[in-house]
């Protein structure tokens, strides 16, 4: 059988993934909407002096956390490529210069900016996936999508069904392995080919799969009905989440870590201490 | 006294259509309370419809389907018969909510909102009565067939119900897997005292059951305890196998041996023939 992770959860007991899921899904969006404030290095430094602080709690290995970064490399060169060769700087701020390729200190800078700014906004959702199941997550959208249900969204329904599509995922994989063997039985080519005949020779695979999962779908819902299923009604849980005293010292901490940020780049107190006369705070 | 009872029930799948396909005929039959009962017989033979019919997950066109005096034609009622007729299936990957075997024996009392913390003495008691307790933290799709299936066994069991129907649910089974789910069944009946309706296509699982009922064409064929395994013709001429050891007393018995008490395993052909001249 072949082995399936769903996400990358990374199984181990800390500190990180003992927290309550909602706080930590509340902490992530927050810690977006932070990197958007952040616009200098030394703010760049002090999220990255963070996110190690909350890597190494986490006890999740850094090069694993750093692995996932693989998928946005691309992108990450992209810009910073795109955005050095499209700046429009002043000429004593030239750097270098051929033909219509002007490079720019400023450019640089920026550039340099944009790519940790890709970076950071990844790595928190990464953490959180590492150290969050799946099925965690769910149950803490729910809860937290809750006031929703009362202007008639249906909350419980949609978390039921991404639960249920996360519990099958497994099953169709190894489905699909099953389909594809049997067709290979039969001299079915999946293996050359261009991308369009390897595609075509997957139609036969995916159509099998198709029917058997709507059939998959209706003795479910028939398991589900015999075992007194009937939607969010009366229903309770086992595992209930509990928010306590650790979510509420991170999400404080955190609060207090936004606030740095903020003051960083808004420099609230000239008077108290004025950031602004650090010259190096660029 | 009788939990589920069948009063001359019919049902047709795809009713008014060119494919009609008349699964059940006229049907009358009770189950009792604490009763193994076996329903034999072979595919088509309209056992599984009988099933879904039970808990009400399908309704008879004609004829009334009571559980505990509640009549499933009336859908107030469904939520009350479930709780009494847990239901296990055929194919265990098709009845698991949950991607952790706990979560998944959860999900009944859960839905009957139950609080938490008895919820989990339910589902360790469940598990424990199956033998899956040790793997209550693991993902069900690591299992063997027989595991999940007695998983799913768990997941009925934590609603307490007063039957357990087993709509074949072996027949996906290797043959240990089918003895474990066979034995876990087995002790249930005897030492909870639940009903019990098993239906299948294995004539070797009906063996030690209460009252056989076999089923053909939708019609109750014969009823009956051990001794139906004396009928071999008539159950061979609908396709149904008759198990070896009481197939090897019938040949005997025709060529004369005095083999007078229904033989079905093979500890009691042991214990019949051995004495014999």
């Amino acid at each position: 059988m072949r082995e399936i992770t769903l996400g990358q959860y990374y199984p181990v007991r800390s500190v990180i993934h003992s927290l309550d899921p909602r706080a930590k899904l509340v902490l992530m969006i927050a810690y977006i909407v932070m990197i958007f404030f952040v616009d200098t290095f030394v703010g760049y430094g002090l999220v990255l002096l963070f996110l190690l602080l909350v890597i190494f709690l986490s006890k999740v290995p850094l090069g694993k956390v750093l692995k996932s970064l693989k998928m946005i490399l691309f992108l990450v060169i992209f810009t910073v490529v795109m955005s050095v060769l499209f700046y429009n700087g002043n000429e004593n701020d030239l750097l270098w210069g051929w033909g219509i390729i002007r490079i720019y200190s400023q450019g640089l800078i920026n550039a340099g900016k944009m790519a940790l700014r890709l970076i950071f906004l990844v790595l928190g959702p990464t953490i959180l996936t590492f150290t969050t199941t799946p099925v965690q997550l769910t149950d803490a959208l729910e809860s937290l999508l809750k006031p929703l249900s009362y202007i008639k969204v249906p909350v419980h329904s949609l978390a039921m069904v991404m639960s249920i599509a996360l519990r099958l995922i497994p099953t169709l994989v190894e489905e699909t392995d099953k389909i594809q063997n049997a067709q290979k039985a039969r001299c079915a080519d999946f293996e050359t080919g261009n991308i369009f005949k390897r595609a075509k020779a997957m139609l036969p695979v995916l159509i099998p799969l198709f029917v058997s999962s709507f059939r998959r779908a209706d003795e479910l819902a028939d398991a589900m009905d015999s075992r007194c299923y009937r939607g969010a009604k009366g229903r309770t849980r086992m595992k209930k989440m509990h928010f306590r005293l650790r979510d509420a010292v991170s999400l404080l901490i955190f609060a207090l870590f936004f606030f740095v940020i903020l003051w960083l780049r808004y420099n609230f107190f000239p008077a108290f201490f004025d950031l602004s006369l650090l010259t190096w705070l660029v | 006294m009788s939990i589920i009872q069948l009063q001359d029930v019919y049902f047709t799948y795809n009713r008014a259509s060119d494919s009609e396909v008349r699964a059940v005929n006229g049907v009358t039959l009770s189950i009792n309370e604490g009763e193994f009962v076996a329903i034999v017989g072979h595919n088509g033979s309209g056992k599984s419809t009988l099933a879904k019919l039970m808990n009400g997950l399908i309704t008879p066109d004609k004829g009334k389907v009571t559980v505990a005096g509640l009549d499933t034609a009336n859908e107030k009622n469904l939520f009350d018969i479930r709780r009494n007729v847990g239901v296990v299936f055929q194919n265990p990957d098709n009845q698991m909510v949950a991607t952790i075997i706990e979560d998944d024996v959860a999900f009944g009392p859960e839905n009957i909102g139950m609080p938490s913390d008895q919820i989990r003495e339910r589902v360790y008691e469940s598990l424990k009565s199956v033998g899956m307790y040790d793997y209550r933290e693991g993902t069900p799709h690591r299992l063997s067939g027989g595991q999940k299936q007695r998983v799913a066994i768990a997941g009925v069991l934590a609603l307490r119900p007063r039957v357990m129907v087993l709509d074949e649910s072996t027949s996906m089974l290797d043959p240990r897997g089918r003895a474990d789910v066979m034995k876990v069944v087995n002790d249930l009946n005897k030492k909870e005292k639940m009903a019990v309706v098993m239906i299948t296509h294995f004539m070797e699982e009906a063996v030690t059951a209460d009252r056989i009922i076999v089923m053909n064409e939708g019609r109750i064929y014969m009823q009956g305890g051990k001794e139906i395994f004396k009928r071999q013709a008539e159950l061979e001429s609908i396709g149904l196998t008759v198990p070896l050891a009481s197939r090897v007393a019938n040949r005997l018995r025709e060529k004369g041996v005095v083999i007078d008490e229904d033989v079905t395993t093979y500890e009691e052909l042991v214990n019949k023939i051995c004495p014999l001249e």
